[in-house]
């Protein structure tokens, strides 16, 4: 009701061989599961802000899931609560069958802003979650150099993140968080803030690094293309307050080519999918 | 080398306007010591030992008085800036306590320590001691919430969350307050030294003064202006050098 555009989105995307899926939240091989999550956000002085209402949805193990939406659609909140930042208002966030309490080494979380430690260098900065594990540190260290090795910062690997470019910072974030080699890496607008040709550098080692292991992605962004260049599902939301608006998977094989007609169809169906609340 | 041509002009004028006034007003060289009795004064001293031997009394007790304020300012500031509910109890009490001159706890000062050492020391520090416990609550309570989240997100727990990411992300924000202390402490050495000691440079003041000997006088004086620059030199040079190492990167 009152979201025109939808049906006749909905016939071109099934003639794209996109198949648009109902949110699948019992599902039963599902990693990642949230049962009717509403957030609401009152500090008791300010008017109470409804940041997502009743969120059911189902992310499978090894999935790489894009959650797209304009800003206010509450899809950084949603990424703190599946990471255990924050506790929803009603209804349960659970990873693996148990309900999330905390964040958890396991499921470890990508800033935009990279969340480096400023004070430590790339290599301690990599080293910061194998430090907490009692891992000795010949094996630590070995890993460490592997790792920045294979992000290619090898030779900044005693600098301090001020030295390096923003780029550079997200490969320390991004190797600091295989370290530690967590079942699922949530990103949240891990690329916002670098220019294009960083970006898109970087969506390919994303891709190539993490999907290494069969890592569980769950990643936010605003940016459609890169939502369609990357995810297994894509998930459309919409603001005021947010909720899930469709879901879209993604057929196309990697490396997925950006000037192809096929994804310039795909991005268009998502960005029509988004555009049509606005 | 601009700044050291400035640097002599300046001083070169205070001597010129120094001396300038002796040759008008005709003071007595005790009321006024001219520049040149003032460098006799200086050989003076600095042949019989008497310079050096103040110079490091005083230079002892001001570490001592300083590092110590520094060490327990931060670990207490630490403490109250993670513990909000202990800085609103502690808080009225520091406000209303640092008002008050570290000079106005000396009587209590001597009848507890004696005359020495100690009292001196303990004016330093007393002195010292609240610009670092103030900037410490302050930098950790304005720690940035990011490196809290990614020290839980990788599971460091106290202690190691204090040692490890806590008391670095704050350091650059506490060494603006470890400066403060440091010009404070080393304003209230003199008096510190002047009130409770036998020896150091605020006790060279008053015992030259007790021999009508203002040429020393001006001598100690100086002695205690060049080192607190050279001091305040030095801090600024470790101020960015934490910026550099543990900040975001050196100052614009």
């Amino acid at each position: 009701m009152g979201q025109p555009g939808l049906g006749s989105g909905a016939s071109r995307v099934s003639d794209l061989k996109l198949v648009k899926t109902e949110p699948e939240p019992n599902e039963a091989s599902a990693l990642i599961e949230l049962k009717g999550v509403s957030m609401v956000f009152d500090d008791g002085r300010r008017p109470a802000w409804r940041s997502l209402a009743d969120i059911s949805f189902g992310v499978k193990r090894g999935e790489f899931v894009c959650f797209v939406g304009p800003s206010g659609c509450g899809k950084t909140t949603l990424v703190n609560l599946m990471a255990g930042f924050e506790r929803p208002t009603q209804g349960s966030v659970a990873i693996g069958g148990r309900t999330v309490l905390a964040p958890s080494i396991r499921h470890v979380t990508i800033f935009q802003d990279y969340g480096l430690l400023p004070w430590r260098t790339v290599k301690k900065n990599v080293e910061l979650g194998l430090e907490s594990q009692k891992i000795p540190a010949r094996e630590r260290a070995q890993k460490v150099e592997a790792l920045i090795k294979r992000v290619g910062l090898e030779n900044f690997i005693n600098h301090h993140p001020w030295q390096l470019s923003g780029g550079m910072r997200q490969r320390v974030a991004i190797a600091r968080a295989l370290a530690v080699e967590p079942e699922i890496i949530f990103m949240d607008e891990p690329l916002g803030s670098l220019d294009a040709l960083t970006r898109m550098a970087l969506q390919e080692e994303i891709l190539a690094l993490c999907r290494e292991k069969g890592t569980t992605i769950v990643l936010v962004t605003h940016d459609v293309e890169e939502a369609v260049f990357l995810a297994d599902r894509i998930i459309v939301m919409t603001p005021g307050p947010g909720r899930i608006k469709n879901v879209f998977t993604v057929d196309m094989p990697h490396k997925r080519d950006r000037g192809s007609a096929e994804f310039a169809r795909t991005r268009r169906a998502v960005l029509n999918e988004m555009t049509a609340v606005v | 080398m601009r700044n050291l041509i400035n640097a002599l002009i300046g001083l070169a004028a205070i001597l010129a306007i120094w001396e300038g006034l002796i040759i008008v007003g005709k003071y007595p060289p005790a009321l006024l010591p001219p520049p040149t009795k003032v460098l006799a004064g200086f050989r003076e001293i600095a042949v019989s030992g008497a310079l050096v031997e103040h110079v490091l009394v005083t230079l002892r007790r001001f570490f001592m008085g300083y590092l110590s304020a520094c060490a327990l300012g931060i670990a207490l500031g630490l403490v109250c800036g993670w513990l909000t509910r202990l800085w609103a109890v502690t808080e009225p009490v520091v406000h209303v306590l640092r008002p008050i001159s570290p000079v106005a706890w000396f009587p209590f000062i001597v009848m507890w320590f004696g005359i020495g050492d100690i009292p001196a020391t303990v004016i330093i520090f007393i002195s010292a001691f609240f610009p670092v416990l103030l900037s410490t609550v302050a930098a950790t309570r304005l720690i940035n919430p990011l490196y809290l989240k990614v020290a839980r997100n990788f599971g460091v727990k106290q202690p190691l969350l204090m040692s490890k990411i806590i008391l670095p992300a704050i350091f650059p924000n506490i060494v603006t307050g470890l400066h403060l202390a440091l010009g404070a402490a080393w304003i209230f050495m003199v008096a510190g030294e002047m009130l409770g000691a036998q020896s150091g440079l605020g006790f060279l003041i008053i015992d030259a003064r007790n021999g009508f000997r203002t040429d020393l006088v001006v001598c100690a004086m100086i002695t205690i202006g060049v080192l607190g620059l050279i001091f305040d030199r030095a801090i600024v040079i470790f101020e960015r050098w934490a910026n550099r190492v543990w900040g975001v990167g050196p100052a614009a």
